[in-house]
């Protein structure tokens, strides 16, 4: 069954040491939302950033998640975005649960 | 002369031709069936090059794709002083103009990379067709 949700989920977009430079990090964060905002309203953006080093990981660190106002701008951009490159890297798209995401499990 | 306000900086979004964006695009098969069972191969012009399912042949048109736009806006990448390899000796032309300069070369290099993917594609593609200014590189030894 295909899962269709209005949060999505771009894997392989962005590394670890890009977000851990403030300017590269709002960069990418603007990069996302203005290319998202072509497919539908978005409500939020959000990629975890590294937290300090022997403290654990946060929830979904290494993704950029996106929240649509609804379904059809999230399968539209799922649609585009997936494959295409960021940075030079080849973005992979999944659909985040919108359970899962209200409570803030971003790793699944 | 510069404009006053700053340029707008370049997303890190890999850049997609409009139709591609179109999400509404009809989905044309690659090939048909004609009457008589024989089979007819579309072109790539037709059905959208870079949407081609053939992996290696969307990575060829997205790297043409990025390359062709790096001749076009002169984004040439080149290093700061002290991270670029050693330059050849300098030639100049009878009137002392230097022929190889940084750009030159960075430029050749481009144009060289930009043929090798249209050769690959042409290869790759049966029904790629290669764009108006090509054409194929001198083999010589």
């Amino acid at each position: 069954a295909s899962l269709v949700s209005r949060i999505l989920s771009l894997k392989e977009a962005v590394t670890v040491e890009e977000l851990q430079n403030d300017e590269e990090y709002t960069d990418i964060v603007e990069d996302m939302r203005e290319e998202c905002s072509k497919f539908g309203q978005v409500n939020n953006v959000i990629i975890p950033r590294p937290t300090a080093p022997g403290t654990p990981a946060p929830p979904g660190l290494g993704k950029v998640i996106v929240e649509f106002a609804d379904e059809t701008g999230c399968t539209a951009a799922f649609r585009v975005l997936n494959g295409r490159r960021f940075g030079g890297r080849t973005v992979v798209a999944t659909y985040l649960l919108e359970q899962s995401y209200m409570a803030g499990q971003l790793d699944v | 002369e510069e404009p006053p306000k700053p340029k707008k900086r370049r997303s890190r979004w890999e850049e997609v031709p409009e139709e591609n964006t179109d999400t509404t695009l009809a989905v044309v098969p690659k090939e048909i069936t004609i009457c008589g069972g024989i089979r007819v191969y579309l072109p790539s012009a037709l059905t959208g090059g870079s949407t081609s399912s053939d992996p290696k042949i969307r990575e060829l048109n997205n790297e043409l794709n990025e390359v062709n736009r790096k001749i076009l806006n002169n984004d040439l990448e080149i290093p700061p002083e002290g991270e670029r390899s050693p330059s050849p000796e300098p030639i100049y032309d009878r009137n002392g103009v230097r022929l190889n300069t940084r750009e030159v070369r960075v430029k050749e290099r481009l144009m060289e990379r930009r043929n090798y993917l249209i050769e690959e594609l042409i290869k790759a593609d049966p029904t790629y067709r290669p764009p108006a200014d090509y054409r194929p590189a001198k083999k010589h030894r």
